[in-house]
């Protein structure tokens, strides 16, 4: 798993008030909604799945005020040190072949 | 515009993109330094730009003498075969980088391609008619096997991974263009199995290939569909791309 992910994960947990196994199972859930891979996903990707999907993965396991939380996490990942992105995600790959490297 | 003429433009164009987007990938990856785009790159430029020209040149062009046809054959054979392996390397290195199932495919088909590139030059060594090029043997339909399962593999894998990046696409977390080139990869190198799958067909069944005139279209078809696709994926004109960013924008 990417260092994003497990911190993606860790957050989950600790601001939504969930136990570990939740938090994975959710980061887990959202993270293939999202068409990512959680070995090269990176912080500002899973800033925007936090903002636009996570909210909706709180309200329905009872989490309260989860946009709040949502919001707080997607911070939380936005100001971590921003990882270079996994050069070899296909995504990466197929974006430097043309000619964006 | 007879059918002669009209593959003769469609393997013109496919020739022309095939070189100039290897050529170009082979440049990035000078400079990268990274697998993927040397495989790739090197990969179309060993098979479209060098190998399948040379190898027509080779049974098609006139007043040529039949050792030359020889050396230009065996010349076309050491080209084509490692390009093959390289686009294998591409889709295991991008697609399924951590699957030893991929690794050990790569390996395998390396090991095969190495072999049989020793006998088909042996057997091209031995030629005594030049007209008997364009006729498949037993080794190199094992060949365009191999060709037909690379472009398969390829393609599905960059179907698969569309569909993951539409869903990306929808959160805005990829570019338009992007997800397009991995689409257009796909599409490209389907067209290129089912230009390939004709003669590889027609070769099995033992039934001349230039006898078959639909298909003969057909195969010409798929290879300007070929073309089109490395075009748009890799020198996406203007209008292509504004077309792309309009309909992210009314997404």
């Amino acid at each position: 798993m990417s260092e994003a992910y497990d911190e993606f994960c860790r957050q989950i947990e600790v601001c939504a008030s969930l136990t570990d196994l939740q938090a994975m199972g959710t980061a887990r859930i959202l993270v293939k909604e999202a068409g990512l891979d959680a070995k090269t996903a990176t912080a500002a990707q899973l800033a925007v799945v936090a903002s636009k999907l996570l909210p909706r993965q709180l309200e329905f396991l009872g989490v309260k005020r989860g946009d709040g939380v949502a919001a707080k996490i997607g911070a939380a990942l936005s100001a971590a040190a921003p990882a270079a992105g996994a050069k070899s995600a296909p995504e990466a790959v197929f974006r430097r072949l043309g000619g964006n490297a | 515009m007879s059918v002669a003429a009209f593959e003769a433009c469609a393997t013109a164009v496919f020739i022309l993109t095939g070189f100039a987007v290897g050529l170009r990938l082979l440049l990035l990856a000078r400079r990268t330094r990274e697998i993927p785009e040397l495989a790739l790159g090197g990969g179309l430029f060993l098979i479209v730009g060098i190998g399948y020209p040379i190898y027509l040149v080779a049974a098609t062009a006139p007043g040529l003498s039949l050792e030359g046809a020889r050396r230009l054959a065996i010349l076309s054979t050491v080209c084509l075969n490692p390009g093959m392996l390289a686009v294998f390397v591409f889709t295991w290195r991008v697609f399924r980088p951590e699957a030893r199932w991929a690794a050990l495919l790569a390996a395998c088909v390396g090991v095969a391609l190495a072999l049989l590139t020793v006998v088909r030059v042996q057997e091209l060594a031995s030629l005594q008619d030049r007209t008997t090029l364009l006729q498949p043997t037993d080794v190199l339909l094992i060949i365009y096997t191999l060709a037909g399962m690379s472009y398969l593999w390829s393609s599905v894998e960059a179907f698969l991974c569309h569909g993951r990046l539409r869903r990306q696409l929808a959160l805005g977390l990829i570019e338009p263009v992007v997800a397009n080139r991995v689409l257009l990869w796909a599409t490209g190198s389907m067209f290129a199995l089912l230009s390939d799958a004709p003669v590889l067909v027609a070769g099995l069944l033992r039934v001349p290939f230039e006898d078959l005139v639909t298909v003969r279209l057909m195969s010409s078809l798929a290879g300007l569909g070929c073309g089109a696709a490395l075009y748009l994926a890799f020198f996406p004109p203007r209008f292509y791309l504004r077309r792309l960013a309009g309909r992210e924008a009314t997404a």
